[in-house]
């Protein structure tokens, strides 16, 4: 299946890529999403979610035509919580894009909903490129009384905000060396190791100066030690990681996070939330049954829910290849949330990783240039130059064999080497600086952003893989079947039952759904009157059906009094699963009737 | 060298007027009677008309709507012309959350009644009103406050909002709540003959339904629960009341969801009572203190409400906690000081938990009255005849409606009646006014003890010529310090600022003394004149802020010292670059 889900994906076509620059990028985002709410021939519609800290559109895409019959079962995407990860937003929109191009047929049965960017304001932020990716507020992130007075700077003015090393740094500066160079690959730095004798040599610090005079540098600000501002994903009630920098005064604190918790909140009918994003729940599914200090709230997920997670991983890593990923917190996540409170599976996926932690056989592969035009029949082959290698010698242009590299830093420098010429740099090389207060020291190190997000020319791909994900798990949804069974148990006394079966590959809900208890359960209510019954409530209910065996069926039954010939009817509701009829008419034989 | 405390120089004619004899009458230009409840629509109407008869000293501020519409109202009471509330230490004060604890807002409409009518009067309370601030909201759900006075209720019942909960998840909201079926205003209880019920009616006493121990036969009678039809058909009663939500668990400390703490409400500060309360407290960094009143128990509660939120009431601010709590067990006779999750329950988002553990604020929350004041004698447990007796001798009758026959649609014939809604939980009337003035006074204590801060000693030595050592001492009158050792540990809020600010020169150095014979300063930062004290000014008897500088200046030029704080008023002192040695005494 997923072999099919994925060439059907593969034919999506290609994305446009986004402008690099921060309020430009803001802008194609919302061109790109103007151009989808006019868009005709599938259903798609676009819709406000909120208006950002700044008065930004921020907007909900709704993909499905969504007939009255269809199973009310949605999937949320949501991309752009942090502005960090461009990737997730380029691959959303491009998703929604393919999607009206290529017309899949889940349209017809499915709704998917998208949130592309939600955090645009952090998106737009101007100046130099930094690791933050926060909503820009007002903050007093060192807790001086001074509102962001010594963020990052760009000394060098490359756009930037690199590293600053610091060699054998003066007491005055009240820098101390912890560091060194590493011996196998010297652009980086490590700990030194007291017990190999190695002396300290270095001290980092973001690219910047002691603006406020306090002897700190980088410390109250955009891009230093303490950012500031508000990480919308550390900000949502659920394990929220209070007093930490990023995570605001209180959950839900921006019209960004609080909106979204508030429109999930509202529809009922979602069955599951992919996050494209910093965190990963699919490759590395949450540890299962461990709980805060109350014993009760998931720091992961529940048991009964970690066969569904595997299900879906194991789906997830045959489709991308993605063998690891990034270990991030995810206290105050938008996942963290919609699975513990909001009670929904909740996929989380940095969408790219670095290709050495992609299967060989799905890591992107460039298109194979252009073939070479034939060539022309020459006259005389040329003779070898004087300096081409004999046979049997080794070529000269062979390069001296590179030792593997061992730990995630070195990694990365090696996957940036190999980039083809021309690409973007992923690590500055040391250049010398004159720091005006700290003296001699050097500038360079690793590109922000560039260890979050994709290479333009990848995005296409992701997008292909993502929207087979997709295909594959809008396929997976629960869906009801239900039969009746009648049987007469006496004069005028009738005995009723229903049994309802989950035929879908996933649960109704999913175990911390029967937990969370916001959305329904399972409702079977039989028309017939209480005073009427003999046995079995009016109503009765299941917070779940499993998927296959006995926890994938509910039973009801009921005995009533009712005159032959009456007809009775079984209304079975479910927010998510959808909602069926079963009628019979009261008769001495007995009955079965399906739907 | 001039002492110049701004608290020295805002002191107000008022204060030092007239003063009263302790027991004479004090009228209020808005006479209120405290031995009977207010309905809503009372107290939003003497709140407004304490404002309008004391302009000077109160203003009311509309904070919000809440859910069904009803405006939110604070009183800001200080005077005005003592400085801006913003600039003073600031008590919160509300009442009525819990909408059915109903003589919360009486102690809240109390305390704005006395203090009001006191300022001017008596120098305690106008120096109270001079020098600090106090927020006064006394119904904070009012949609439930309403609903209690004008709708049948129970003593239970209406402790949530009125936001629509489908509490027997139904896909139906509030669809099925109790029924005044026999009209007398209140929820009581439905009984019905039945030869295997396990209730007997006692033989003397017909109001007295007793159960039977399970190895003796059937009592003869059945409670089928408070009295209430099936509204919806279902085939049970009374199963989705109004609303459901518990608004003093919706607050964000510690806020966990419905299903481990119910009536959390969706998420914090999710309704438009409780959000309007944050954001009017939130960026009010000057509230110092604060009290919640509910009822019952006769308890002075603090946090934190579960034991694994322990970490956030250090040792430190725990003296302060049972150094105030401790007064208040001797003004508030049979209360006792408890910490909630060990001596009360478990409670995940309360609101004293959010200003203590997310705002840094000594806060409690008074549970007003106890059966113990019944008879005012030691002994919690009033046996059965002796509750008879209260109600029958004391009340008059007033606290029990009488059974009735009532033909009920599935049941049949059934007895209703028994207790009513004012027959447990709230101070009998002829009580009132003294359980708001007890639990008043101990408020204005606690506001009393907010930090107030003043130089308490001075040296400047000249070591050698035209460098100056000032060593500076600064004490705090209250208890409160002016940073919690939990908002220090937590960076909570802005720590507090002392400036040094020479005419003439610069401040070289600046550094932190153990002590005021401490010859070792420990250097404190890069900026000198610009000294950060995270951990703030203890509270008396917990220590003093003693620091030290070097200066580089001319002789006989001044040099300004400012202490800051977000919770107490700013002191300054201004100093002659001249050897000496001063001594002050605190301020009254």
């Amino acid at each position: 299946m997923f072999t099919s889900l994925f060439l059907c994906a593969l034919s999506l076509g290609v994305v446009r890529p986004l402008d690099p620059s921060s309020d430009a990028f803001v802008r194609s985002v919302q061109s790109r999403i103007d151009a989808l709410s006019k868009s005709t021939g599938a259903a798609v519609s676009v819709a406000s979610l909120t208006s950002s800290t700044k008065g930004r559109p921020i907007s909900i895409i709704k993909l499905g035509e969504s007939p009255a019959q269809a199973p009310p079962a949605a999937v949320l995407i949501v991309a752009g919580a942090d502005a960090r990860h461009r990737t997730g937003v380029e691959v959303a929109l491009g998703l929604c894009e393919a999607v009206v191009r290529t017309n899949p047929p889940w349209l017809k049965s499915r709704t998917v909903y998208v949130v592309p960017c939600l955090n645009p304001d952090a998106f737009a932020v101007a100046g130099p490129i930094t690791d933050s990716g926060r909503l820009p507020l007002p903050d007093d992130a060192d807790h001086d009384r001074r509102i962001a007075e010594d963020p990052a700077d760009d000394l060098d003015n490359d756009g930037f905000i690199l590293s600053m090393r610091i060699k054998n740094p003066a007491p005055s500066t009240g820098l101390t060396a912890t560091l060194v160079e590493d011996p196998d690959e010297p652009r980086l730095l490590r700990p030194a190791d007291p017990a190999k004798g190695e002396r300290p040599v270095y001290a980092i610090l973001p690219e910047g100066s002691d603006n406020d005079g306090d002897g700190k540098f980088n410390e109250d600000g955009r891009g230093g030690s303490a950012g500031g501002g508000l990480d919308l994903d550390m900000n949502f009630p659920a394990h929220w990681p209070q007093f930490k920098d990023g995570s605001g005064t209180r959950p839900l604190q921006s019209p960004e996070s609080l909106a979204l918790a508030q429109w999930c909140l509202a529809n009922h009918q979602l069955a599951a939330v992919i996050v494209f994003g910093r965190h990963d729940t699919l490759v590395s599914i949450p540890e299962s049954g461990k709980m805060d200090p109350s014993g009760q709230f998931p720091l992961g997920i529940e048991n009964d829910d970690k066969a569904l997670y595997e299900a879906i991983s194991t789906s997830f890593k045959d489709i991308t290849g993605i063998s690891e990923c990034p270990k991030v917190d995810a206290a105050g996540s938008f996942s963290s949330w919609a699975y513990s409170t909001l009670g929904i599976p909740t996929f989380a996926t940095p969408v790219w990783v670095r290709p050495d932690l992609v299967k060989e056989d799905k890591r992107f592969k460039p298109p194979a240039p252009t073939p070479p035009p034939a060539p022309t029949p020459i006259a005389e082959i040329p003779n070898p130059p004087d300096d081409a290698p004999k046979p049997g010698e080794p070529k000269k242009d062979d390069k001296p064999k590179r030792k593997d590299p061992k730990n995630d830093d070195q990694k990365w420098l090696r996957y940036f080497d190999d980039l083809p010429a021309g690409s973007p740099p992923g690590f500055v090389p040391w250049k010398p600086f004159h720091h005006p207060q700290l003296g001699e020291l050097e500038i360079g190190g690793f590109v922000p952003l560039a260890r979050t997000n994709a290479p333009q020319t990848q995005v296409s791909y992701l997008v292909e893989q993502q929207a087979a994900f997709l295909a594959d798990l809008l396929d997976r949804l629960p869906a009801l079947e239900a039969r009746a069974f009648l049987s007469r148990s006496g004069t005028g006394i009738w005995k009723l039952s229903a049994r309802i079966t989950n035929t879908g590959s996933m649960p109704t809900r999913a175990a911390i759904a029967a937990k969370a208890d916001r959305v329904l359960p399972l409702i079977a209510t039989i028309s017939v009157e209480p005073a009427s019954l003999i046995a079995g409530r009016k109503r009765q209910t299941v917070d779940r059906l499993a998927v296959g065996g006995t926890a994938a069926t509910f039973e009801p039954e009921w005995t009533f009094r009712a005159a032959e010939g009456a007809t009775i009817s079984i209304s079975i509701t479910d927010p998510v699963a959808g909602n069926l009829t079963l009628s019979v008419t009261l008769a001495d034989s007995t009955q079965e009737a399906a739907r | 060298m001039k002492l110049s405390s701004l608290a020295a120089a805002i002191i107000s004619a008022s204060s030092l007027g007239t003063s009263a004899s302790a027991q004479s009458d004090v009228p209020s230009k808005v006479p209120l009677e405290f031995n009977r409840y207010h309905t809503l629509a009372e107290i939003d109407t003497a709140l407004q008309n304490i404002a309008a008869a004391y302009p000077d000293i109160c203003r009311v501020e509309v904070i919000g709507k809440s859910l069904q519409g009803r405006e939110m109202r604070v009183l800001v009471v200080s005077n005005s012309k003592a400085g801006p509330d913003s600039a003073k230490p600031a008590m919160w004060i509300d009442g009525g959350i819990h909408a059915n604890e109903i003589q919360a807002a009486e102690a809240v409409l109390y305390t704005a009644w006395y203090l009001t009518k006191h300022h001017g009067h008596t120098p305690a309370v106008s120096k109270l009103i001079d020098e600090r601030a106090f927020y006064l909201l006394p119904v904070v759900n009012p949609d439930s406050r309403d609903a209690w006075f004008t709708g049948p209720s129970t003593p239970n019942n209406f402790r949530s909002n009125l936001r629509p909960v489908d509490n027997d998840r139904d896909g139906l909201t509030d669809e099925d709540g109790p029924d005044d079926l026999d009209g007398d205003g209140s929820i009581t209880q439905m009984w019905k003959q039945d030869p295997s019920g396990r209730w007997e009616r006692d033989k003397d006493d017909a109001r007295v339904f007793r159960r039977v121990p399970s190895d003796k036969p059937p009592g003869g009678w059945t409670n089928l629960g408070e009295e209430g039809i099936d509204n919806d058909g279902d085939g049970q009663i009374n199963e989705d009341g109004p609303g459901g939500d518990d608004m003093n668990r919706n607050w964000p400390a510690g806020w966990l969801p419905n299903y481990v703490q119910f009536g959390a409400g969706p998420f914090p500060l999710s309704h438009p009572e409780t959000k309007a309360v944050a954001d009017f407290i939130e960026p009010r960094t000057n509230i110092a203190a604060a009290q919640s009143y509910h009822n019952a128990g006769g308890m002075i509660l603090r946090g934190p409400g579960a034991a694994f939120r322990e970490w956030a009431y250090p040792e430190t601010d725990v003296r302060v906690y049972d150094a105030l709590a401790k007064v208040g067990e001797k003004v508030l006779p049979y209360y006792k000081s408890m910490v909630i999750h060990k001596d009360l329950y478990t409670v995940h988002g309360g609101f004293v938990n959010w200003t203590a553990e997310t705002l840094g604020i000594f806060s409690f929350t008074n549970e007003l009255w106890t059966p113990q004041k019944y008879y005012q004698r030691d002994g919690a447990n009033l046996g059965e005849a002796d509750q008879w007796l209260w109600r029958d001798r004391l009340a008059f009758g007033q606290l029990f409606t009488g059974y009735k026959e009532f033909n009920h649609p599935k049941h049949g014939k059934v007895l209703i009646g028994g207790l009513n809604k004012w027959s447990s939980r709230s101070t009998p009337t002829f009580l009132l006014e003294e359980e708001c003035h007890r639990n008043f006074a101990f408020t204005m204590y606690h506001a009393d003890q907010m930090p107030s801060v003043y130089f308490r000693r001075l040296s400047v030595k000249e070591p050698t010529p035209g460098g100056f050592e000032i060593a500076l001492e600064i004490a705090n009158k209250g208890l409160i310090p002016t940073r919690s050792e939990h908002a220090r540990r937590n960076a909570i809020g802005r720590p507090d600022l002392l400036r040094v600010e020479p005419a003439s020169g610069s401040v070289l150095l600046a550094g932190e003394l153990d002590s005021w014979d401490d010859e070792t300063p420990m250097l404190i930062d890069n900026q000198p004149g610009r000294c950060l004290v995270p951990g703030g000014v203890p509270g008396k008897g917990s220590g003093v802020l003693t620091r030290k500088f070097y200066i580089e200046g001319k002789p006989g030029t001044l040099a300004k010292v400012v202490f800051e704080a977000d919770k107490a008023r700013p002191i300054e002192i201004t100093i002659e670059l001249k050897p000496q040695d001063s001594t002050f005494s605190e301020p009254q």
